[in-house]
């Protein structure tokens, strides 16, 4: 038995290598491998079309609100200032009139802000 | 997963770490070897992949997948588990790339990357039961330089297979990384965390029981 297991047998068994890898390895192996390719890389560019498409709608969107906003801002500037004073002048006073602090539907907190208000349009 | 699975990931990464910092500090007090001064060409082929270059990290698979297949073969016993580890090593090589630094041969950072899954493998007894497979399937290295048919028989094959089974790791790791991978004791001991001169003396323990376990399994 000593026979058998001399140095050199024990040397050559024991540098075996296997010859191939199995199948299924490989397929992994190929899985694992593909998944660092630069294919698989985030882009920015023009080739990647989801991120194309959903960059267009953002900016779409972005253009909209920005549009609807100056739209509202700039009729608010231009209407005529005396007209939309008047109104509410006007209604305050009528609050004023009709409804007296404890009396009517409007809590105290309520009514002296109309008041302040009405004060702050008088002096104006 | 069990707490020692656990505990083992972080201690993985933290043996990594030091043993990164180590080769730098051989490397700053002069200590390295020759051979760890000049880059070999898997290390340059690493820091290409490292900026990169992926094909560099296709060549050095393809290099090493059967050199790592059958060290863990000869390790575990299952040829699934060897291919399974082999995977986990090129996985990790990926996960560590950023932070490699070429202070060693390629082959040493490689194989303690593939000791250190093999240990928390041997840790997790989650190993499969032996598989022998045939001499036809393997390249002996007296084979290989003659051309000739394998002059290892399937009983040889089962007997080394079961005998180092029953070796120590501490044991069988080396022996399987100078007769099998053809390393130099000074590579391995950086493997395996010893000094050049332990490292002999531990290569010729572990012939030694090798042939023990072989001679009463007969």
């Amino acid at each position: 038995m000593k026979q058998k297991w001399n140095d050199d047998t024990l040397d050559q068994t024991l540098s075996a290598t296997v010859k191939r890898s199995s199948d299924e390895f490989d397929q992994r192996a190929e899985q694992m491998l593909s998944s660092l390719s630069p294919e698989n890389s985030p882009k920015l560019g023009f080739n990647n079309r989801p991120l194309v498409i959903f960059s267009g709608l953002a900016a779409a969107a972005a253009l909209t609100l920005f549009l609807t906003v100056t739209f509202q801002q700039n009729m608010r500037d231009e209407a005529p200032l005396e007209v939309g004073s008047d109104l509410v002048f006007e209604t305050l006073i009528e609050m004023d009139d009709a409804l007296k602090p404890g009396v009517g539907l409007l809590t105290e907190n309520n009514f002296e802000a109309i008041e302040s208000i009405s004060w702050m349009i008088e002096n104006s | 997963m069990t707490i020692l699975d656990q505990i083992a990931t972080p201690l993985e990464g933290l043996h990594l770490f030091l043993t990164q910092w180590l080769f730098r500090l051989d490397e700053r007090d002069g200590l390295s070897g020759p051979e760890n001064e000049t880059l070999d060409d898997d290390v340059n082929m690493f820091l290409s992949y490292q900026n990169g270059n992926n094909h560099a990290y296709r060549l050095l698979f393809q290099k090493w997948k059967l050199p790592l297949i059958s060290f863990f073969y000869r390790s575990l016993g299952n040829r699934e588990d060897a291919e399974e580890l082999t995977l986990d090593v090129f996985k990790k090589l990926h996960q560590v790339r950023d932070s490699y630094r070429p202070t060693a041969k390629f082959s040493s950072f490689l194989f303690t990357i593939a000791r250190r899954l093999l240990l928390n493998r041997l840790r997790s007894r989650k190993r499969k039961p032996l598989e022998i497979i045939q001499p036809d399937d393997l390249v002996y290295v007296a084979s290989q330089s003659n051309d000739e048919s394998p002059t290892v028989s399937y009983d040889q094959e089962q007997s080394i297979s079961h005998s180092l089974a029953k070796l120590e790791e501490k044991f069988r790791t080396p022996l399987l990384l100078t007769l099998q991978q053809g390393m130099h004791p000074r590579d391995i001991a950086k493997i395996i965390g010893k000094s050049e001169n332990s490292t002999r003396v531990l290569l010729h323990r572990a012939r030694n029981k090798l042939k023990l376990i072989l001679e009463e399994s007969e």
